[in-house]
């Protein structure tokens, strides 16, 4: 495994893919993030009148656990919405039909709506994602990141959409018209359909997808190769009906930011438009201001800012066409039985390890190589059989009473850097 | 225990004999070391034996541990062959000759007692206090300087003896939600996110087994975890695909996958896909070992990752992470 590489490889490739794309808009190469105040959504506010359901312009968020209106002079209220049972997991917003909102719960989600006509629920037949309003007013979600639903306006009949044959899952639908949407479609890259689908994405396009023929159409062909990854998020149609996206991308075995780059399809063209700063998406318009979100995950929420050309301008928090980061009821502890070791249990002893080696002798070459070579013994998998593979050596050094292994592994590579990709923390059992 | 109930049975007959009369019902003895020391006597050639057993006693939810040292004789009649208890006086050498040591990464810290001597009997018991475990703490206890006397005086006396228990380490604080999860690993695909190591079968799909890359805070478990599938010789537990750190959000989310910190790890991946809500237990050596392997990785006491069969509404039985609410 390769660990990491400078970033600024990945931005020269990027660089390059937005040239050869073509057209380009916007500044292209230059991440054009201007850095929040520590802490700081601001300079959102709060209080006065709370504005309606329906209705007024603004972007609704969720912003924690509360829906919020973001107004277009950018002051944030809270939305009156129906009140979830779970956790407010994502909020849309309809000029005449009202709120809707995910309401996260343990098992299978529901949508609670509150509108002109009052409040209702519907199920959500899984884990909903990717809630939006059709315009004509029909709702839309994902479910379980495999297929679509569409209920009509008065929410008494629900549409299935399965993905396109031959792909995994069907997300994040954005409707260009009444009867058209388009969305993201997780497909398997040829080498690993063989395997069962993971959590995480691998490769991703859009496809549109006609309500009346009930057909799927591809838009894009991004592919991958290897342990490279391409994702799609957040695709957003924009005033004039091109479908802005976010491509996500990057090698799985890196230890390297992906890069997000902001891209537009128009008809059935995508051109990359510029690089976007880690972890931004897209969030919606405020009257012609482009808003995206971007994840500050360190102190659980989504940044809202005002996209222009200077840059990025925080206006608040919260989350818009992606998911709020509370705390999952899906996921939540349970009390789990222990375990008895076995009385033949061993040390669970740890060491820093450098290697592999394709033979002892190699390995003792490069221990003698080392400065504190003495501090190093050479193991094959007889000796250490979860430290390294059959056929190889390693050289060990024990994890110091005290040390944190970390803070050993790193005091190991400070010494040697040469070493640092070759260098981990490993079980040293024997 | 995995591929018949004989020796599961066997086991839980050992810990009650080995551990006396009434040890409490659901506790575990990590670290447990046995050994044996006997001696032949002429003319009779009959063979007495002193067994001994050391552990860290843990209590059932992990948060308690004390030293747990037990002693037997044994006699074996060189003309039947039959062993039978024997009659013992247990002595102890002066001053502290019992120790609780703790430490992190290692035990080297140590408290000691003096254990008392006792007389005419052949299976005692001996506890120490009941400590606090912290997170991430390792643990070991000893006790220096034990011999026995058979026979009130009237058999052989026993050598003096040290024995030490193996090491306990008490899983890591497991960290709940996304802040939680970026303050314990920090960020995703963060440069010490696969700076950890462990060579599993069937890595990365590969019948040879190969590397599974995680985070180093959760080393110490995944090394709990493969030294459990030494100590039951189940390795052919595993089977297609084992699969650790990688870079990814999740599918149909600008969420971070729990890969990305090196905080989760796919196991028996072809027969566990995202959305089963069973466990299949058949491993690469076509035993069916049940729930073998789900229960050590989710132990408390000894991989103490979260099962995402459990993930209420989309359950993925391959997948077990270091962190919940997320």
């Amino acid at each position: 495994m390769l660990r990491r590489r400078t970033a600024a490889t990945a931005a020269a490739a990027v660089g390059l893919t937005l040239l050869l794309a073509g057209a380009v808009y916007g500044q292209p190469g230059e991440p054009v993030s201007r850095p929040l105040q520590d802490g700081a959504c601001a300079p959102a506010s709060k209080g006065g009148h709370p504005p309606a359901a329906h209705g007024q312009a603004g972007l609704a968020a969720v912003e924690g656990t509360t829906a919020v209106l973001v107004g277009t002079d950018h002051t944030t209220r809270t939305l009156p919405a129906a009140a979830v049972r779970g956790v407010a997991r994502q909020v849309a917003r309809h000029p005449s039909r009202g709120v809707a909102m995910v309401d996260d719960l343990a098992g299978a989600d529901r949508i609670a709506i509150t509108g002109p006509a009052g409040s209702r629920a519907l199920l959500g037949g899984g884990e909903v994602s990717d809630l939006t309003w059709t315009p004509r007013g029909e709702l839309a979600w994902a479910v379980n990141a495999r297929s679509l639903r569409v209920a009509d306006v008065d929410g008494r009949s629900v549409r299935a959409i399965a993905p396109p044959a031959g792909t995994l899952g069907a997300y994040a639908p954005a409707f260009t018209r009444p009867d058209q949407l388009v969305a993201v479609i997780e497909e398997a890259p040829p080498a690993a359909s063989r395997l069962p689908a993971s959590e995480s994405t691998v490769l991703n396009n859009l496809w549109s997808y006609d309500l009346a023929a009930g057909t799927w159409t591809r838009l894009t062909s991004f592919s991958v190769a290897g342990s490279v990854w391409s994702a799609i998020r957040t695709p957003l149609v924009a005033p004039g009906g091109d479908v802005l996206f976010v491509r996500v991308s990057g090698d799985a075995q890196r230890t390297e930011l992906p890069t997000f780059t902001q891209w537009r399809l128009h008809r059935r063209s995508a051109r990359a438009e510029r690089i976007l700063p880690a972890d931004t998406v897209l969030a919606g318009w405020l009257g012609s201001e482009l808003i995206v979100n971007r994840l500050d995950a360190r102190r659980g929420t989504w940044q809202l800012l005002r996209s222009s050309g200077a840059g990025f301008t925080p206006i608040g928090c919260g989350s818009v066409l992606v998911a709020s980061i509370a705390s999952d009821p899906d996921a939540s502890a349970e009390a789990t039985a222990p375990v008895a070791p076995t009385p033949a249990i061993e040390e669970p002893e740890l060491a820093v390890a450098i290697g592999d080696f394709e033979s002892p002798a190699a390995a003792a070459a490069a221990r003698a190589r080392l400065a504190d070579g003495a501090a190093w013994t050479v193991a094959g998998h007889q000796d250490a059989p979860y430290a390294v593979r059959p056929g190889a050596w390693v050289l060990l050094q024990p994890i110091r009473p005290g040390e944190q292994p970390g803070a050993q592994l790193q005091r190991v590579r400070a010494a040697h850097p040469e070493l640092e990709e070759r260098s981990f923390v490993v079980p040293a059992v024997r | 225990m995995r591929r018949t109930l004989i020796p599961l049975l066997a086991l839980v007959s050992l810990m009650l004999v080995l551990f006396g009369s009434t040890p409490a019902a659901a506790n575990a003895y990590p670290g447990l070391v046995e050994a044996n020391y006997s001696r032949t006597v002429s003319p009779s050639g009959d063979t007495y034996t002193l067994n001994a057993r050391i552990a860290v006693e843990v209590t059932d939810d992990g948060t308690q541990g004390r030293l747990r040292f037990h002693l037997q004789c044994f006699r074996t009649d060189a003309d039947t062959g039959g062993t039978s208890a024997n009659g013992c006086d247990f002595y102890f050498g002066s001053g502290n000759n019992a120790f609780w040591c703790y430490g992190n990464p290692s035990p080297t810290t140590c408290v000691g007692r003096d254990l008392d001597d006792r007389q005419n009997s052949a299976d005692e018991t001996w506890v120490g206090s009941w400590h606090s475990l912290s997170a991430g703490t390792s643990y070991k206890v000893r006790v220096d300087e034990f011999r026995v006397v058979f026979n009130n005086g009237n058999g052989p006396d026993g050598s003096w003896h040290d024995l030490s228990s193996r090491v306990h380490t008490r899983p890591p604080r497991r960290p709940s939600g996304l802040s939680d999860l970026e303050n314990v690993f920090g960020g995703h695909c963060n440069a010490a996110a696969n700076d950890a190591r462990a060579f599993f079968p069937w890595a990365n799909d590969s019948s040879s087994g190969g590397y599974i890359y995680f985070h180093p805070y959760i080393a110490g478990v995944v090394a709990n975890i493969r030294n459990k599938n030494a100590a039951d010789d189940t390795d052919g537990a595993y089977n297609r695909a084992v699969w650790g750190y990688a870079c990814r959000t999740i599918a149909g989310s600008s969420n971070w996958s729990t890969h990305a910190y090196g905080a989760a790890i796919d196991i028996n991946s072809v027969r566990n896909p995202q959305g089963d809500s069973t466990w299949d237990g058949v491993g690469s050596d076509g035993h069916n070992y049940g729930t073998y392997l789900p229960s050590i990785w989710e132990s408390s006491l000894i991989g103490h990752f979260y099962w995402g069969i459990n993930f209420s509404s989309n359950p993925d039985p391959m997948h077990f992470q270091y962190v919940t609410g997320y």
